[in-house]
């Protein structure tokens, strides 16, 4: 019962969070506005209401919700994993590489706070800070999900003795028709 | 730009890659003799063949137009939905793929309704699972269906082999190939021909990306300091839209991967379990390739047109025919457009698949009607008619297309993910709770849409829809007894 609450749970404070940002209320031109010279592109208009950066007063909330959804994601994920209702070490697994996604996450958020007022951004490998962290480690850092998925296959995921029990219980259906 | 004569080029690619299509189309009939083949390809695919049509399905004509124009328009925004990709399909392999898999071998189930309709032991969920999916297919369909009639339109034109052509005879050619394969040889068509498609995206990608790099002096930092220069948000984290928007597509797109029917259903036809371990990997860093051509060419299109070097494009999804004619050798162009189409088709192969599933399978046993023998021939006359009625909801009722296809992913997204993932592995999750989120997914999703209902800060109506569909399935399922599962379905939940 402890993981349907768990799930229920941050889902009812990712929706809360959400309230929050409704609340708080969203300044013009915080869903972009058009480019001044070719209307089929958008622009971020960074100086909205007298020179405040359109996301400054959400900021704590958005970061808040990207680490809800990511936990969100981390538990379901840990879900599937269990068996016979224990995650034994994914548990552990699973979490490290959630928090290493969170402090990546929230890098990005730090290093946003800063850039919008910049007067020269520098350009990391092709790319503003920001967005160079990113593209070059919150993106990179979900492969750890995976190395784990392919890493484990064999002694969690799928087990030959769950084959076997597979087997066992087509054998068993099979007979029973 | 292109003259006529390499417009030629391009036309004979296209064309080249649909005999191609007609030829497996051929060659899959003499493998379609029953109704196993036809919907599932009688579990007995490979890994590589399993992986690949994995990741053809899920990229469709929006990860070669949509995506790019979506960079173009709206600067690193839309690259939220690629960075969920890796997430979102861990949680589809580990959430969805395995047990999916099982209960389709243990119950010979032919299509998702069939295994859900297993898990819950109810023909009222097989029945709303099935009207999900046909709402959503004919929507996705028609979007796939007019996009590749209208790139054909637009060639052909262009080409001077004809002045002017009706978008309904571009429909027609491009219809006839789609169902012919599709009708012939089912999904074992529909794998085979993903197979082909889904390495020429691959190779389209890898080249397009580095045509891109060098179409601009300097290559990706000139581009990105020339979008600094004019406006910094749409080359920072959440581009040109909010950041709330953007993490909304976060969540949509990492949780909804598992709910995607012309996906999940492919975890159904593969010939091991223990195959998983491979066909997760190749399928996600297949995906991560195919992402380079979505942002490379939205990036250079941005930069060109900014500096002068092109014209405003009509369209945001010009974005990327625009850059292939201009910029690409004939051949990669024809290569990329050949591409376009395999991507389009490769998705709609699958929904016409599951469409024709929902009608002649799902539909008549949610009202207690038993496989009959005339079910491979029904089959194929339905993946006809699906096909002529999206067809021609594209062309004469574009409005409701386009409702329908925008809310696509959402709508699949919150009507199946909680009735699967959650109710897969969780056995107390009841009949009662599925049948009420499906319900509930609809009438937000498209309810939102219908009544044009915009979230504050941009947040995506879709991830409303699942946030909401999710609450009310593990709620709903808290709050009702569940019936004892069979025990076979028990034993498989503890695997």
């Amino acid at each position: 019962m402890r993981w349907p609450l768990l799930l229920l749970g941050l889902l009812t404070a990712m929706s809360a969070v959400a309230i929050a940002a409704a609340v708080i209320g969203e300044p013009s031109g915080a869903l972009g506005v058009e480019n001044a010279r070719f209307s089929t592109m958008l622009d971020g208009d960074p100086g909205s209401e007298g020179g405040t950066p359109r996301h400054e007063r959400i900021l704590a909330v958005g970061w808040l919700f990207g680490v809800l959804i990511m936990a969100f994601a981390a538990a379901l994920l840990l879900w599937g994993y269990r068996r016979q209702g224990r995650v034994g070490r994914m548990g552990w697994a699973v979490a490290v590489i959630f928090v290493v996604q969170a402090v990546c996450f929230s890098a990005v958020m730090i290093a946003y706070g800063s850039y919008t007022g910049e007067s020269a951004p520098a350009l990391w490998w092709a790319l503003p800070e920001p967005t160079a962290l990113l593209v070059y480690l919150f993106w990179p850092s979900q492969l750890g999900f995976l190395v784990l998925y392919v890493v484990t296959f064999d002694r969690w995921f799928w087990t030959p003795d769950d084959e076997s029990r597979f087997q066992a219980i087509l054998r068993r259906h099979g007979d029973g028709q | 730009m292109m003259e006529s004569r390499q417009y030629l080029t391009v036309l004979g690619c296209i064309g080249l890659y649909m005999l191609l299509c007609v030829g497996v189309g051929v060659w899959a009939l003499k493998r379609t003799k029953s109704t196993k083949a036809f919907f599932v390809a009688g579990r007995e695919l490979g890994v590589l063949v399993t992986s690949i049509a994995l990741f053809a399905s899920l990229f469709s004509g929006f990860a070669f137009v949509g995506g790019p124009g979506l960079i173009y328009r709206a600067g690193m925004s839309s690259m939220w939905m690629a960075y969920a990709g890796i997430m979102g399909g861990c949680l589809s392999a580990v959430l969805v793929a395995k047990r999916l898999r099982m209960v389709a071998e243990l119950r010979d189930s032919l299509s998702l309704p069939d295994a859900v309709a297993a898990r819950y032991d109810s023909a009222t969920t097989r029945f709303l699972t099935a009207i999900a999916i046909l709402v959503g297919v004919i929507g996705y369909l028609a979007v796939q269906i007019l996009a590749m009639s209208m790139v054909l339109q637009s060639l052909l034109v262009r080409s001077d082999l004809v002045s002017s052509i009706p978008l309904e005879l571009c429909v027609l050619v491009s219809c006839a190939v789609l169902v012919f394969y599709c009708t012939t040889g089912g999904i074992i068509a529909g794998v085979y021909t993903d197979l082909f498609q889904g390495l020429v995206m691959l190779v389209a990608a890898v080249l397009v990306f580095f045509t891109a790099r060098s179409a601009v002096d300097g290559g990706f930092t000139a581009m990105t300091e020339t979008i600094l220069s004019d406006d910094r948000e749409s080359v920072g984290p959440w581009g040109s839209l909010s950041l709330m928007c953007c993490l909304s597509w976060f969540f949509l797109f990492v949780v909804g991967a598992c709910g995607q029917p012309h996906v999940i259903t492919k975890h159904m036809m593969f010939r091991r379990i223990r195959d998983l371990k491979l066909i997760i990997p190749i399928s996600l860093v297949a995906g991560l390739v195919t992402t380079l051509l979505t942002f490379s060419i939205g990036m250079v299109m941005r930069t060109l047109v900014l500096t002068g070097a092109q014209p405003e494009l009509m369209t945001p999804d010009a974005a990327a025919p625009d850059f292939l004619l201009a910029f690409a050798h004939p051949l990669l162009a024809g290569i990329v457009f050949a591409a376009v189409f395999a991507a389009i088709m490769s998705s709609a192969d699958s929904f016409l698949n599951i469409g024709a599933a929902a009608l002649v399978h799902d539909i008549p046993r949610a009202f207690g009607r038993k496989s009959s023998a005339s079910e491979l021939r029904d089959a194929r006359l339905a993946t006809i008619l699906i096909a002529v009625v999206a067809a021609l909801f594209g062309l004469y009722w574009r409005d409701l297309v386009a409702l329908l296809g925008a809310a696509a992913w959402g709508v699949f997204a919150a009507a199946i993910v909680p009735v699967v993932a959650i109710g897969f592995n969780w056995k107390r999750a009841t009949a009662a709770a599925a049948n009420t989120s499906i319900v509930f997914s609809l009438a937000v999703n498209l309810g939102l849409r219908f009544f044009e209902v915009d979230l504050p800060w941009g947040i995506d109506r879709g991830a409303a829809a699942l946030a909401g569909s999710l609450i009310v399935f593990i709620s709903v399922s808290l709050c009702t007894r569940p019936r004892p599962l069979a025990p076979d379905i028990d034993a498989v939940m503890d695997l």
